[in-house]
């Protein structure tokens, strides 16, 4: 990565803003399109979420009844926004990072399109009644080849965009987790839904190959593009070389090793194969070492940097996302241990680890690299260092909340209920109320969040963002003896240059 | 590390778990041997018998989201302990024993294991017993029952039959199923499922095909059939040794 003495050249300047002006709409439109999704699934997050305590809520409408509403919350979540997001950040950052503008803005604008198209008649097919039943992959059958062909059309200029990068040999490490992820989703992707929808299978093996996917899907998928939006975050904004390269490579191969055997503990106890059961639970709580050693060696490259993690809203987010992943891999370890499972397998902590997944750590270093990259293709700056405060705050106490309430104090209550078999079930049932009345309050922060978010976002999509040559951080006054120089309008400055 | 040696070790380290996880396993489920009930030579193979509408029940069951709530799991005494929780994994009463942990073969004719998400609401795997005692003391039939708990599992006065106690069901969160009933003109005697019979308007809420589905479905559910021996983990002096 970037090091302190490597000073930007005039050519390097130009090659970048050369790439940022070719990614623009693709980039903007995954971001944004993703940040909708995000605000209609917590929208239905916050439905489901009151109709566990409150079963009457709204009226009883079926559209949204709980067996509807939350399995929409999630696919919204994981197709709407979680993999937008990550393909707006896969293509920029391949392209950066190879140095290689992209001439494929339209196919892959069509191609976002159809992937909207196609997560659109999903939920609403979940919504009016025709959901498939199987976690994580609830939309109805027909959706998921169209899934996958656009999601073909988008990866397809990742890779290519790898194979035509200009400079040396040596590649960064983010261009090898991205590359791994887009090799990774697909072959998750079709194993899943072939095995599951298509071939006929026994139908608890179809339940076990649905556990693996989700695990997959978190660990092959939304983790590697995480990492490699942190590590290029770190390195960028505390303009460092990452802390150590042996443990960026170690630690890419203990994932490519270890997770694929993850998930099985999803259907531990039932009667499929017990070595299938018992792998599954120690590799995803092996899994802990790779997302460790990652976020070790992401914190080791901010040390120091106190300062720059206090003004930078992308390097706070990062570093906030990261602290999410520690969390994700301990709570991996407590919550795939067979003497857990007890508890926890059919309490809200599968949930809570879901979130954990996908917001506590996948989105929030998602925000980071948008807070990065948004002005770099819109060549204007962030409005308001109040709006990115509140969308940080929020999310973080939101994510904790779910954290207590969902996979460590409401999981092991109610799994105790659960197992406290000489009273009655109403007992369990009433146990888990407060938990999942917190559970509401902490979606309701996270979407306060992250409205502001969808409406910064927004203005800065429609080009409305501040036309300075100063960025947004997040404690300081815009001053003329900072290292961006005298400030003034971005656009009038480089035609004076000119 | 070049592009090639890249990609050998992503298709090394996948592969290797892809075999051994998803694609060898599927495949041996796939053609399970037949099992003989005991060691004598004569015995008779095992197979599980379900009867009612197993497949589209299974379907509405799954597009209405109800294993977000309910799971069809007994796990196995060294993983939990619901297998002695009153009505969840089979009877148990003083003449008969018939608990026993989920077997491989108790969702032939699905075509998904809906082992569930979480408890939120009580395991189903024996719902059909649970559902006949529910209408036994609120003096209805299971379906009935069923069709009635479908309609508004909170309402304790829908429990109340002629000659049945009410069971207090205020506490539950479970979502009512309306998409499932209409209302009709109350002609002659009424419909025997019908539920707020209104006598003055005319009107009763009679479910549609969608519930009397469904209900079928659950009251299939009892997975308690006796296994071969080599496969009963029960205790030797249990209750269902004991009945043979």
């Amino acid at each position: 990565m970037s090091t302190q003495s490597n000073a930007p050249t005039n050519e390097d300047i130009e090659l970048r803003s050369e790439i940022d002006r070719s990614l623009r709409h693709p980039v903007m439109f995954f971001f944004t399109s993703g940040a909708a999704w995000l605000a209609v699934s917590l929208v239905l997050g916050i439905i489901a979420s009151i109709k566990t305590h409150n079963p009457a809520f709204l009226g009883e409408a079926s559209f949204i009844q709980y067996g509807r509403a939350f399995p929409a919350h999630i696919n919204a979540l994981v197709y709407g926004w979680g993999a937008q997001a990550a393909f707006g950040v896969m293509i920029w950052l391949m392209a950066r990072l190879s140095r290689q503008p992209s001439r494929n803005a339209g196919t892959l604008l069509v191609a976002g399109h159809v992937w909207n198209l196609a997560v659109i008649l999903g939920t609403v097919g979940i919504l009016a009644g025709h959901g498939t039943g199987k976690h994580w992959m609830e939309f109805p059958t027909f959706v998921w080849p169209v899934l996958l062909a656009s999601y073909a059309a988008i990866a397809i200029w990742v890779v290519i965009s790898f194979r035509v990068r200009r400079g040396d040999d040596a590649a960064y490490i983010s261009q090898w987790y991205i590359l791994a992820a887009c090799i990774w989703f697909p072959w998750i992707f079709l194993t899943a839904n072939l095995y599951v929808n298509v071939f006929d299978v026994h139908p608890l093996m179809a339940a076990a190959i649905n556990g693996w996917y989700r695990q997959a899907m978190v660990l092959l998928f939304f983790v590697p593009v995480g990492i490699a939006s942190a590590y290029y975050i770190t390195a960028k904004i505390t303009a460092r070389a990452v802390y150590n390269y042996s443990y960026s490579a170690g630690g890419f191969w203990a994932l490519a090793i270890i997770a694929p055997w993850a998930g099985f503990h999803a259907v531990m106890g039932s009667p499929v194969p017990l070595f299938l059961q018992y792998t599954g639970a120690a590799a995803s709580m092996l899994a802990a070492v790779p997302l460790i050693f990652a976020g070790v060696n992401v914190l080791k490259t901010t040390a120091g940097q106190a300062e720059t993690l206090a003004h930078s809203p992308s390097l706070r987010f990062t570093v906030a996302g990261v602290f999410g992943m520690i969390a994700l891999a301990v709570l991996g370890v407590v919550l795939a241990h067979p003497d857990a499972i007890r508890y926890s397998q059919f309490s809200l902590a599968g949930y809570g680890y879901d979130v954990l997944a996908l917001y506590g750590f996948f989105s929030m270093c998602m925000f980071g690299a948008i807070y990065f990259i948004v002005p770099r293709v819109t060549r204007r700056e962030w409005l308001s260092r109040r709006l990115i405060r509140t969308h940080f705050w929020f999310s973080v106490y939101g994510v904790l909340l779910i954290l207590i309430f969902c996979t460590l104090l409401g999981s092991f209550q109610q799994g105790a209920a659960q197992e406290n078999f000489s009273q009655p079930w109403k007992q369990a049932v009433n146990s888990t109320y407060p938990y999942a009345v917190g559970t509401t309050f902490a979606w309701a922060a996270i979407l306060w969040a992250n409205i502001f978010f969808f409406i910064h976002l927004t203005l800065m999509w429609l080009r409305l963002g501040r036309r300075s040559s100063h960025p947004t951080l997040l404690n300081r006054d815009h001053s003329a003896l900072g290292p961006h120089g005298a400030e003034g309008d971005i656009d009038e400055l480089e035609s004076a240059q000119a | 590390m070049t592009l090639k040696s890249f990609l050998i070790g992503m298709f090394a380290s996948f592969g290797l778990a892809w075999l051994c996880m998803i694609a060898i396993p599927t495949a041996k489920m796939a053609s399970l041997p037949p099992v003989k009930m005991s060691g004598e030579e004569d015995a008779e193979y095992y197979q599980r018998k379900t009867t009612g509408r197993v497949l589209n029940g299974a379907q509405i069951y799954a597009a209405n989201g109800c294993y977000t709530c309910h799971s069809q799991l007994i796990r196995p005494t060294y993983l939990g302990s619901q297998i002695f929780r009153k009505d969840f994994a089979g009877v148990s009463n003083a003449d008969v024993d018939t608990r026993r942990e989920t077997h491989y073969d108790d969702f032939r004719g699905e075509e998904y294991a809906q082992l569930g998400l979480t408890r939120m609401g009580p395991d189903l795997s024996n719902y059909g017993y649970r559902a006949e005692a529910y209408a036994a003391r609120t003096g209805m039939t299971a379906e009935k029952w069923t069709v009635a708990h479908l309609y508004n599992p909170r309402d304790e006065e829908l429990q109340l039959g002629e000659q049945g106690e009410a069971i207090d069901m205020s506490w539950s969160n479970c979502p009512s199923q309306l998409q499932m009933f209409e209302e009709k003109d109350l002609v002659g005697q009424g419909y025997s499922l019908a539920l707020n019979v209104n006598t003055e308007a005319m009107t009763q809420i009679v479910p549609r095909e969608q519930a009397l589905i469904l209900a079928d479905y659950l009251l299939t559910l009892k997975r308690d059939s006796a296994l071969p021996e080599s496969m009963n983990n029960a205790p030797k002096n249990s209750g269902a040794d004991a009945a043979k």
